[in-house]
């Protein structure tokens, strides 16, 4: 495994890199996240916390406004522990958010 | 659960080719068209002189509608938006102003060329008015759209359109804004496109019926007419054009407008991945009482020169929070505009061929009448463009040449504020604050979001002066100010809300209502991206019988709650309620979601955000992982010691 982007390489984001191959690896460390013919994000460490746990900026506590429970969920890198993709959502609502290019022709 | 109600399909706007909808067309309304041969062949010169020339109507219009208006909404902060469209209703210009409102322009049109040619028909000097979102022209009934058709040498060569938001339509709460609304009879009369002026006298029963419905008619009243001189002067200058360039070489380079955009759209579709690209959003309660979150799904597909959105899966139609198709498209159009068309004209009849819209007719943003849609501006057309904003974010984010063109989500929604009652010159007044016009932008790939930088959806939007909201209405303002640590954080900061406080001022009537519509509560709406944690969540609370005028007599105004007695009461996202001579009103709207790991970010950055009171110490340490020291410089070898410490923590594996 290397870091290195071939040209047929695609950087997804800041921090995904989508190699010819199909394997997904960190841009950092280089650590495989996920596959082209799998999910991208499969292999990385999935993490739910308190939404306050995002900072100050969650001003109240969501259960002052509705039922359902309110987690931080978060991917990281499962070696280097960068932060692939954050989102406050439901408790227990699905991953909605992925990513998928078509297969390079 | 959603059932059709029979005869309300008629105001329904339907799809159809150009060439099915002519054919619906009577014979007696002729059309002005150009062959495509005169459009290929428009000399580029010509092209530019007149392209240019139809954006700036579309800049003047504005201008005389800010000049003609007597509303704060329209006057100061430019909560509306004018269109040129061709003889079919395809748009071919929007202005620069509120692009939502602009995005639903050619359905009305459309609708009225289908319903309206034969009875009451067209003429020279007509101008209709529309605010029903499921014909089109608007989002919710607020969004009254007066458009006029052009005629050339007796044929329909083209139309304008003025679509602005009226302050007061009537319905059960003041600001035709209803937490409580069950559906669309608690709310304003959604009016079909009815002929306003006739040959260019304003028909005085129909207006009469028009105001009828309002708190304010007088406002509504001046608001009309700045909506019919804006329609006026658009037809002057295309006159104008016609006159010197000719009607085919005018009509050409509109035809030729919508081709070059939907050409360079094409091409530059053609240089990004395939893939798709899926996001969701939440909105915390439909209406007052409700304790749900209702969700809005999007799966983007890019394939060639071609976008796809597909909403399956969004909740079902619930409460007041719902848009019409007008607000799936006001959700599309103004993320498009700005992320990929910045160097491509902005006429969306040309846009639109690109994309097509996969949607559940009964969902929050697809919803079916009579379903309640007083907040759809904000509520799911806002939601939506949140979503489309985020997947086409991420399909730039892929490409090193476009991707400083994506951006997280901005400001995750409106956080509305309606005020009602006596004001200082003892006249009843209906207002929505537009404090909230200052929203945090997000951030970009290389940069931060600009903080209080405005609206993504209303590129001129503005916010009035604290001075000329104190002149209008009957409040004093104790602070209007950006809000430290709203921004999401991230490599690259979302850029801060901000925050206003007032107090009841000036007076003889000692008690104020109003409407709270805002979501983004119980979890924040402005997503982040790349790993960049989501804007802060919105915030309002009134200090209910607080000491503030025992305060002032002492000579000190307060700069924050803590500094006052009384209650905090935190307001609901869908509330409403009446403040008193002694309680203190504080709203918080929401900021932009951050790019990447806040972990990554530059640390001097981080000390010159501290420095400057965009972020608190605590997140400068516990977020973003910098080790201050006294002087406020941080130190290198504890910032990565602690950035390290963070990054376990984070993960779990401590």
């Amino acid at each position: 495994m290397n870091n290195e982007s071939t040209p047929e390489a695609i950087h997804l984001d800041d921090n995904r890199v989508l190699h010819a191959d199909g394997r997904v690896s960190c841009v950092h460390c280089s650590a495989e996240l996920g596959h082209h013919n799998t999910d991208y994000l499969a292999k990385a460490l999935r993490r739910e916390r308190a939404p306050e746990a995002s900072g100050p900026n969650i001003r109240v506590k969501a259960e002052v406004f509705v039922d359902q429970p309110m987690v931080l969920r978060q991917a990281l890198c499962p070696q280097c522990y960068v932060v692939l993709q954050t989102e406050i959502v439901p408790q227990g609502d699905p991953f909605f958010r992925t990513t998928r290019l078509a297969p390079s022709e | 659960m959603s059932f059709a109600v029979p005869g309300s399909e008629k105001f329904v706007y339907q799809a159809r080719t150009n060439a099915a909808l002519q054919a619906r067309l009577p014979p007696s309304l002729a059309l002005h068209t150009v062959t495509a041969d005169a459009v290929r062949t428009v000399d580029p010169l010509s092209y530019e002189v007149i392209r240019h020339r139809l954006w700036a109507i579309t800049d003047e219009m504005g201008e005389a509608m800010k000049r003609m208006s007597g509303s704060v909404v329209v006057t100061d902060c430019n909560d509306f938006g004018p269109g040129i469209m061709d003889e079919l209703g395809d748009n071919v210009q929007v202005g620069l102003y509120n692009t939502q409102l602009a995005s639903s322009m050619d359905m009305a049109i459309k609708w009225t060329l289908e319903n309206r040619a034969e009875n009451p028909g067209f003429e020279q000097g007509d101008m209709f008015l529309c605010n029903d979102p499921w014909v089109g022209g608007g989002l919710h009934q607020n969004d009254v759209m007066v458009f006029a058709p052009l005629f050339c040498d007796g044929q329909l060569f083209a139309w304008t359109a003025a679509v602005a938001h009226q302050v007061d339509l009537g319905g059960v709460s003041p600001g035709s804004w209803t937490p409580r609304s069950q559906n669309v009879f608690w709310e304003s009369l959604p009016t079909p496109p009815i002929k306003i002026v006739a040959r260019g006298r304003l028909q005085a029963d129909v207006e009469d019926v028009y105001l009828r419905r309002s708190r304010v008619p007088k406002i509504i009243a001046l608001d009309l007419r700045a909506q019919i001189g804006a329609n006026n002067i658009a037809h002057e200058r295309i006159r104008q054009l016609i006159e010197k360039y000719g009607a085919t070489a005018v009509k050409s380079v509109m035809k030729r407008m919508m081709d070059d955009a939907e050409e360079r759209l094409r091409a530059k579709l053609r240089t990004l991945p395939d893939g798709q690209w899926s996001a969701v959003t939440y909105q915390d309660q439909s209406h007052l009482g409700d304790r749900e979150v209702h969700r809005i799904v999007l799966n983007m597909t890019k394939t060639a020169d071609h976008l796809r959105f597909d909403f399956t899966g969004t909740a079902p139609q619930s409460g007041m929070i719902n848009c019409t198709y007008a607000g799936i498209r006001g959700g599309i159009l103004p993320a498009v505009l700005p992320m990929l068309c910045g160097d491509i004209p902005w006429s969306p009849g040309g846009i639109w061929r690109c994309i097509d819209i996969i949607s559940e007719p009964g969902t929050i943003n697809n919803c079916t009448f009579p379903a309640g849609i007083c907040k759809a501006s904000v509520g799911s057309c806002w939601a939506t463009q949140n979503v489309v904003t985020e997947c086409l974010s991420g399909m730039l984010d892929t490409s090193p040449v476009h991707r400083k063109h994506a951006m997280s989500v901005c400001c995750g929604t409106w956080d509305l504020v309606v005020l009602a009652g006596v004001d200082q010159r003892a006249q009843p007044f209906v207002t929505m604050l537009c404090d909230a016009m200052a929203g945090g932008q997000g951030a970009r790939t290389d940069l931060d979001g600009v903080d209080t930088g405005g609206l993504a959806c209303i590129p001129m939007g503005r916010i009035a002066d604290v001075e000329m909201n104190e002149f209008a209405f009957p409040i004093l303002y104790l602070w209007r100010r950006e809000e430290r640590d709203s921004g999401g954080p991230g490599r690259f900061r979302g850029g801060l809300g901000g925050s206003s406080c007032f107090v009841m001022h000036g007076t003889e009537v000692k008690q104020m209502h109003m409407v709270f519509s805002g979501g983004g509560k119980a979890l924040p709406q402005a997503a982040g991206l790349a790993g960049g944690y989501p804007g802060g969540t919105e915030h309002e609370v009134i200090v209910r019988d607080s000491n503030i005028r025992t305060l002032f007599r002492a000579g000190h105004i307060p700069g924050e709650l803590e500094e006052l007695s009384g209650g905090q009461q935190i307001v609901q996202p869908e509330d409403e309620s009446d403040i008193g001579w002694d309680d203190v009103f504080f709203t918080h709207w929401q900021a932009g979601g951050g790019y990447g790991d806040p972990l990554r970010r530059l640390p001097s950055a981080v000390t010159e955000d501290l420095a400057a009171g965009k972020i608190s110490a605590q997140a400068a340490e516990t977020i973003y992982g910098v080790a201050l020291r006294a002087d406020g410089a941080y130190d290198e070898a504890a910032t990565i010691a602690l950035r390290e410490r963070l990054r376990l923590v984070r993960a779990g594996v401590t």
